[in-house]
């Protein structure tokens, strides 16, 4: 019998990403009247930093998984707990400049999509954190690692779309 | 609306078809009625008043132009190459090493999806609507990215095409890549190609566009993206269903 | 509370599928007397017997749960029965994960029902078009219980989904290969992918309008930017796959029910099993179709229009190969093969005046009118509905180890079929009279009071047919035949197991060389791999 785990959340993955695309089509479909507040109010400095901190987590993440190693998986905990962090610090600059997600369709848009977002990170870390106390099975490390490099890879098109193409 | 008769057009498909009928032994007589077809087609493409349409007209009539290029073309004449003079060649090792290179599903994927998404960029499409050898590059290279697309899925030499699910998945893909761009042609404002935004013609055309026609500028874009999106994605599926039907009615070890 | 306690906490697929299509049956009654008390209100102009407000609850009620609470979790519940035994597995890849997405299905049931406790049930239709659904025009927190509970459901329905797809492809008896596949497991895979591929535009249309109404974001009111044509392609974008994934599996079962009644292989399994493909690409294509009244532009309609018309041939070459299936065959008319038989008639009726819906004019003409009403009743009740009967006649013996009774049958199958086509058959005419839909009541124009009391009719007497259904499950329960294992000599391999099977379904799996792998069995002299296997 083939290995069970990767196969389902493959496909779960699949769901998700469709998921993603209409949440994303939504921010793109109300791109023209949301832009002026998006290039007032985003921190694109800020966000970068915590892109890579994300990213780092991904490849902290596939260390873990190769070397087996709690040392790497914490790390990846850390670094996806930073990122959580930046954007809850971006959030609220954000309501402190009166953008909310009741304001105008930037609001709207982007809290929607980047705190979905979120809570997919969150999920990833509380995973992360049953596998580390020991409670969850070692065979779903691949699952969950499949799962962080996609709510990763997620959040690159986000930023692309979000961040970059509000600013290049 | 003229015939653009290009001597060198012409002149290309009818050595095309001469080498076919010279070289292509043991064809049947499908093969060849597809092979000939094929440029049959290619020189309507591109002498036909689709031509000059594309050319200063319409954004839509351009979409049809590549789609035939890309998608019809280069799949009648792999289909109208027979199996054994594939055979013959391919055993030549130098032949036989740019296939396995360029037949790796990624390669040829990339291959055909990539020209595709590289000349909608708009700086590249407006640019080889300004330069004429441009043009002609774009047009080759829907050609050569087309059958290099294509072969995987329709080589004539059964053992190098991909197993039945692994086809599905890429023209799946191929599918889900030419619907995303058809779909934000379709459903953005116009203006991409400012070319097409007010086209400097004869007056008699743009009045059968805009008025008999009905075609405004955002239309045509618009048109352009549902012909890529809806045509183009029942092509791959036609595709699909045609391998997955194939692969029903072969026989299976007991 | 030895019983209640295993059958809230059972993992065997077995069990939790009967759990579905009991809770199924339940909201089936609910949803029937939501049908009823709109036939009552409606059965003659100007009645009060409903409040016009609660008109609309109970209209969005009877359809939000006929089709998330009966059809949806039904077809899953067989699906989950069957699946494994048909596969020779001894049970779901991930049985936790299926006593989740049951339990997901549930809950989100009762979230739904418990609006009417809380202020009102949602009341803006099954497809809760916005401005309507948001919070300016739809105050109270029906909606809310509504998007909510639709959440749960759909998360579990995406659960089951994922379960079935990862079964299939990894729990499969050694030498049942892909083309080997009986046709129910098959339509359930490529079910399950489109429900990987449309479920989750529900879910992020839904999160939007929960945005909308709880946070005050504006992804749908107009008023402060928002789009409600928005609201409408994201629906639908889910929407219009989601019918067919209410009716590949009932096409399914049909498949495998006709061929056994007729004595005959099915005709053209591989035309069956490429068209469901078709279908399932297709279906991705059409959605605009449900959106013609809105202005969108006549080349972006048209060629949708053209998609689909498109879409009604792959569902063609199915009826066709079930018909030609019949064709020669030696047809046995059991209860089950009488509700196989009346599918085609009824499906093919509905099919039409689905691609009615096709002609952009016709539809002008058309939507929003009893004409709908009619068309999506016949393919949903006449079609998977019929299917479900035959299927419950048919597995019946294998689930419980009793026959249905046969009698019952019989007055099961003319109560619902003369019920059902009085019912929605004068739909169609009061649709093309102009009789607009979600209306309380109407007005006495000529020939609708007449229409309207023949429909209602009509209701009773589907109703009564239902009943007689629900007794004969229960009689047959306590006093039925006991069937064997395999009381229709049939050739898919639930046949072999027990009835009921065992705790692990098989305790040897017969050998798999062709498609119907009991025949081989019972046939040695005349296997059916001996006849070049495969096609």
């Amino acid at each position: 019998m083939k290995t069970r785990a990767p196969l389902g959340m493959l496909l779960f993955l699949l769901n998700e990403a469709v998921f993603f695309f209409m949440l994303i089509g939504a921010f793109v479909y109300f791109r023209g009247s949301a832009l002026a507040t998006a290039a007032r109010s985003l921190n694109l400095a800020g966000a970068s930093i915590y892109t890579v901190c994300l990213l780092a987590s991904s490849i902290t993440m596939w260390r873990g998984v190769a070397a087996g190693s709690r040392g790497w998986l914490g790390a990846t905990l850390a670094l996806g707990a930073i990122f959580l962090y930046g954007q809850g610090r971006e959030y609220w600059a954000l309501f402190r400049q009166n953008v909310t997600i009741g304001g105008d369709q930037f609001g709207t848009t982007f809290f929607t999509l980047t705190g979905i977002h979120a809570l997919h990170v969150l999920t990833g870390l509380l995973l992360l954190l049953v596998l580390l106390s020991g409670a969850g099975r070692r065979s779903a490390l691949d699952s969950i690692a499949l799962y962080w490099y996609f709510v990763d890879a997620v959040w690159i098109v986000i930023f692309a779309v979000v961040y970059l193409w509000t600013f290049v | 609306m003229t015939w653009d008769w290009e001597p060198s057009i012409i002149l290309g498909c009818v050595a095309l078809a001469a080498g076919y009928l010279y070289f292509a032994h043991g064809r049947t007589a499908l093969q060849t009625c597809s092979f000939l077809g094929g440029i049959v087609v290619l020189l309507l493409d591109l002498v036909s008043p689709i031509d000059t349409l594309a050319d200063t007209y319409l954004f839509s009539a351009h979409v049809l132009q590549h789609f035939v290029l890309a998608l019809v073309v280069p799949p009648l004449w792999l289909l109208g190459i027979p199996g054994s003079a594939a055979e013959r060649v391919l055993q030549r090792r130098r032949v036989d090493g740019i296939e396995q290179a360029l037949s790796r599903p990624g390669v040829s994927w990339a291959a055909g999806v990539g020209t595709m998404l590289a000349w909608h960029i708009p700086a590249l499409f407006s640019a080889a609507i300004a330069n004429d050898g441009l043009h002609i590059l774009q047009h080759l290279s829907f050609l050569v990215s087309g059958a290099i697309f294509w072969w995987p899925v329709l080589a004539p030499v059964e053992p190098r095409r991909l197993a039945p699910l692994a086809a599905v998945v890429y023209l799946f893909g191929a599918c889900t890549a030419c619907s995303l761009l058809g779909a934000a042609l379709t459903f953005t404002r116009p203006g991409w190609y400012p070319a097409y935004l007010n086209p400097t013609g004869d007056a008699g055309t743009l009045r059968l566009i805009r008025t008999g026609w009905g075609l405004d500028a955002r239309t045509d874009q618009q048109f352009g993206g549902l012909l890529m999106w809806v045509p183009g994605c029942l092509v791959y599926l036609s595709a699909i269903l045609a391998r997955v039907a194939a692969w029903y009615r072969a026989p299976e070890p007991a | 509370m030895k019983g209640l306690e295993r059958w809230v906490s059972t993992v065997d697929h077995k069990e939790i599928g009967v759990l579905y299509m009991l809770t199924a049956l339940v909201f089936f009654l609910i949803g029937g007397v939501e049908a009823m008390m709109i036939r009552a209100q409606l059965s003659l102009p100007g009645l009060n017997f409903l409040a016009p407000e609660t008109y609309n609850q109970v209209f969005t009620m009877h359809g939000t749960t006929m089709i998330f609470l009966v059809v949806m979790p039904v077809l899953a519940g067989f699906g989950v029965y069957l699946v494994p035994l048909m596969i020779g597995a001894s049970d779901m890849a991930y049985p936790r994960l299926n006593a989740l997405t049951f339990w997901l299905q549930f809950f989100g049931g009762v979230l739904l029902y418990i609006s009417f406790f809380a202020g009102g049930a949602p009341d803006a239709g099954w497809f809760s078009y916005a401005p309507l659904s948001e919070k300016a025009f739809s105050p109270h927190a029906g909606l809310d219980y509504w998007a909510l509970g639709l959440l749960l459901l759909g998360s579990g329905t995406v659960g089951s989904a994922v379960n079935f797809i990862v079964t299939i492809a990894n729990h499969r008896a050694p030498g049942m290969t892909i083309r080997r596949l009986p046709l129910f497991v098959w339509m359930t895979l490529v079910n399950s992918v489109l429900i990987l591929f449309a479920l989750p535009a529900l879910n992020a249309a839904l999160i939007m309008l929960l945005s909308d109404r709880l946070l005050h974001a504006h992804f749908f009111d107009a008023a402060q930017g928002g789009s409600p044509i928005l609201w409408q392609h994201y629906f639908w974008i889910f929407g219009h796959p989601e019918v067919y994934i209410m009716v590949l599996p009932a096409f399914g079962m049909i498949s495998e029910i006709i061929p056994v009644f007729s004595r005959k292989p099915i005709f053209g399994y591989g035309f069956v099993a490429s068209s469901t493909l078709a279908i399932a690409f297709l279906s991705y294509g059409v959605w605009v179709h449900h959106m013609f009244a809105v202005a969108l532009g006549r080349v972006f309609i048209s060629v949708f229009a053209a998609m689909s018309m498109l879409i009604a041939v792959p569902t063609g070459v199915k009826i066709f190969a079930w018909s030609a299936t019949l064709v020669g065959g030696s047809i046995r008319f059991t209860t089950a093969m009488l509700f196989a038989v009346a599918f085609l008639l009824e499906f093919t009726i509905g099919g039409l005046s689905g691609v009615a819906f096709a002609t952009v004019p016709i539809d002008w003409e058309l939507t929003d009118t009893y004409f709908v009403v009619a068309h999506f009743h016949y393919v949903l009740f006449g079609g998977t509905a019929f299917a479900l009967f035959a299927a419950a006649y048919y597995w019946f013996p294998k689930i419980s180890g009793r026959l249905m009774d046969e009698k019952m049958g019989r007055w099961n199958f003319w109560l619902v079929v003369i019920g059902f086509n009085m019912t929605f058959f004068v739909q169609h005419l009061l649709g093309l009279m102009g009789m607009p839909r979600r209306v309380y009541t109407y007005p006495n124009l000529p020939g609708w009071a007449a229409l309207n009391l023949v429909s209602t009719f009509g209701a009773v007497i589907l109703g009564l047919g239902a009943l007689v259904f629900i007794c004969n499950i229960l009689a047959s329960l306590a006093f039925g035949t006991r069937a064997g294992n395999d009381p229709w000599d049939a050739w898919t391999l639930e046949w072999a197991a027990k009835s009921p099977p065992l705790p692990e379904n098989f305790e040897t799996v017969p050998a798999v060389r062709s498609r119907r792998p009991l025949w081989d069995v019972k046939h040695p002299d005349a296997p059916d791999w001996a006849a070049e296997g495969g096609a």
